[in-house]
């Protein structure tokens, strides 16, 4: 019997309170990753990624409830008690956030909050904890790690914080690290040198990571798989070559083709040309009806798009797309 | 932060240093009364009642003869105790309550809540002397009722503060490290809370100070021969157009308490704000 993989959803749906009374921001997210896969999660804002993300750790908001199956290890997770989470977070599954300015407590010095999981986990003493927390910052890139153990976090710039998140989060080399738009908050070089540490992470110790981001060229560089995210929905996914260069969905390729020209050919700059948009905007979860959710941006809608949810589509193995027009 | 540049910063800060120095002062008064004081409290001598200040009676006598120098600095005991005791029984029941609430929220909230709502629905002083009238009066009980008050304020404003720290990002970061909810209370939200809590215990000390004088001058709280600021205040009372010095000087040793305790909460909450601790 094969292993089951590290972490597999099933038609995850994630419930949301808001003023318009219950909405699936979530609708029936499947997909599996396994030790030593990268696999990255894109779409606009307000799409379902980070609460995708929040469900998986057990961290959904108050009001927020999940359905669907959510298994580790083929272990179903979201009937766990709180107790069983805790064992699970930061020990075998650690996440990093988007904001690393207000992710640390500003009390406490950063060589104890990196220690912490440590302490909580493994059962170290405090003064063990920080030994390896040094190590840890170290190996992370901070300089004289050891001598600012004792630093509180106001002390270090954004970039730096990052890297005691990152850190903390592989304290306990966890089997899978879900990194929640981790450079958004970052300057450019900043970024581009937080993702080279994660990847490098990730080969080293061969844990799954799971990549949330808008950035497309982020995303390009970072995952061997991508899945595209639409109002709630997987549109598209495959090997992230494939997406990229043949995009299917009208959503990726409207994605795709409103990235500025000058990045595939700089002459295009000089052309003043003005950059292709999707019309419109991501539509309000509780207008959702029966058809595809898309339709009212796409250029290539008609009838069957307006009255009933898109089949999935397999277009090679392991590429998949949700549209009528491609049927 | 360490100690030893926390005590340099509190030097360099100039009403936590008058505040302290106010404070001292108070709480030298109880001490040193307990040791000595000037003439017995119980020393009553009707041939020698209103003198002004004198060489040998320095703030002059009251109407029944005593030292009013003694019965200051005794009195600075009366208030010393009931400000503790009562802002203590206050500060651990409410600080948890309120704790309990903001990470357990749903019915226990709701509940907990609405129960401060009620006791705020009346007036502090009106329940002191509901509950002074109810179990006697006397010090014990006037310090019981001013706790018992406290018990909601710390509540309210605890759990106020820990919502908010609850939805920050580090909440979630911790969270996503495992801990569960006793141990973020303790490490992440009670210290980030305690800035708030400190400047309000110190608010709560002058009023329960405060309440305490008020409850003596109705003749709730500390029963003769005990001396306290606010009973020598009410005695000063009917004397007001023969002897105001009796009025002035009681009422000036708990204006310096709650001075002295308003300037170091203030002071307080600047040092212990880590931010401003290590400017470079």
């Amino acid at each position: 019997m094969s292993q089951p993989p590290l972490l597999q959803l099933k038609d995850l749906h994630v419930q949301v309170r808001t003023a318009h009374g219950l909405v699936e921001a979530v609708r029936g997210v499947s997909f599996s990753l396994e030790r030593g896969e990268t696999v990255g999660l894109m779409g606009e804002s307000g799409c379902g990624k980070s609460l995708t993300a929040l469900a998986l750790m057990g961290l959904l908001p108050e009001g927020a409830q999940a359905r669907g199956s959510l298994q580790w290890q083929g272990e179903e997770c979201l009937t766990w008690s709180e107790e069983n989470w805790c064992k699970l977070r930061g020990n075998r599954w650690a996440m990093i956030f988007q904001e690393p300015m207000s992710a640390l407590n500003p009390l406490h010095t950063v060589g104890d909050q990196v220690a912490e999981p440590l302490r909580l986990h493994r059962g170290l003493s405090r003064k063990a904890a920080l030994s390896e927390a040094a190590d840890l910052l170290d190996r992370v890139g901070i300089a004289r790690a050891r001598q600012r153990l004792h630093d509180h976090p106001h002390q270090f710039s954004g970039g730096q914080r990052q890297r005691i998140m990152i850190a903390m989060a592989l304290s306990c080399n966890p089997d899978l690290l879900i990194a929640d738009e981790p450079t958004t908050a970052l300057d450019v070089t900043v970024a581009q040198r937080i993702l080279e540490l994660m990847q490098s992470l990730v080969q080293e110790r061969g844990m799954g990571l799971l990549l949330i981001s808008h950035d497309l060229g982020v995303l390009a560089r970072q995952v061997q798989q991508l899945k595209v995210m639409y109002a709630g929905q997987i549109v598209e996914q495959g090997p992230t070559a494939e997406v990229l260069t043949t995009p299917a969905h009208p959503y990726t390729r409207g994605l795709l083709a409103s990235r500025p020209q000058w990045l595939r050919a700089p002459q295009a700059a000089s052309q003043r040309m003005r950059l292709p948009t999707l019309p419109g905007q991501v539509p309000e979860l509780h207008q959702l009806d029966q058809g595809c959710a898309f339709a009212d941006r796409c250029s290539l809608v008609d009838d069957a798009c307006r009255t009933s949810a898109p089949p999935s589509i397999l277009l090679s193995p392991a590429r998949q797309a949700q549209c009528w027009r491609l049927s | 932060m360490n100690p030893h540049s926390l005590a340099q910063r509190a030097l360099r800060h100039p009403s936590f240093v008058l505040g302290s120095v106010l404070l001292c002062l108070v709480a030298c008064a109880a001490l040193l009364s307990l040791v000595w004081t000037p003439y017995a409290l119980t020393d009553i001598e009707m041939a020698r009642k209103l003198l002004p200040p004198s060489g040998s009676h320095w703030l002059g006598t009251d109407a029944l003869g005593r030292d009013v120098v003694s019965l200051l600095l005794a009195g600075a005991r009366s208030s010393i105790l009931v400000g503790v005791v009562a802002v203590g029984i206050g500060l651990s029941i409410g600080v948890a309550l309120g704790l309990l609430a903001a990470a357990y929220k749903g019915w226990l909230e709701e509940a907990l809540m609405r129960l401060t709502d009620f006791s705020f629905a009346f007036p502090a002083i009106l329940v002191a002397i509901l509950i002074t009238a109810v179990l006697g009066p006397g010090m014990v009980n006037a310090i019981l009722a001013i706790g018992l008050f406290n018990i909601p304020v710390f509540a309210r404003i605890t759990r106020g503060s820990a919502q908010a720290i609850w939805t920050r990002d580090y909440v979630l970061a911790a969270r996503a490290c495992g801990k569960g909810r006793w141990r973020i209370t303790w490490d992440h939200v009670l210290p980030n809370i305690a800035a708030v809590l400190i400047v309000q215990a110190s608010t709560q000390f002058a009023l329960a100070i405060l309440a305490e004088a008020a409850l003596s001058y109705l003749g709730l709280g500390t029963q003769p021969p005990e001396p306290s600021w606010g009973r020598m205040l009410s005695e000063a009372q009917t004397l007001l157009f023969q002897a105001p010095r009796l009025a002035v000087f009681p009422g000036v040793a708990i204006a310096v308490a709650v001075l002295g305790l308003n300037l170091v909460g203030d002071g307080l909450r600047d040092l212990l704000d880590p931010k401003l601790s290590r400017q470079r």
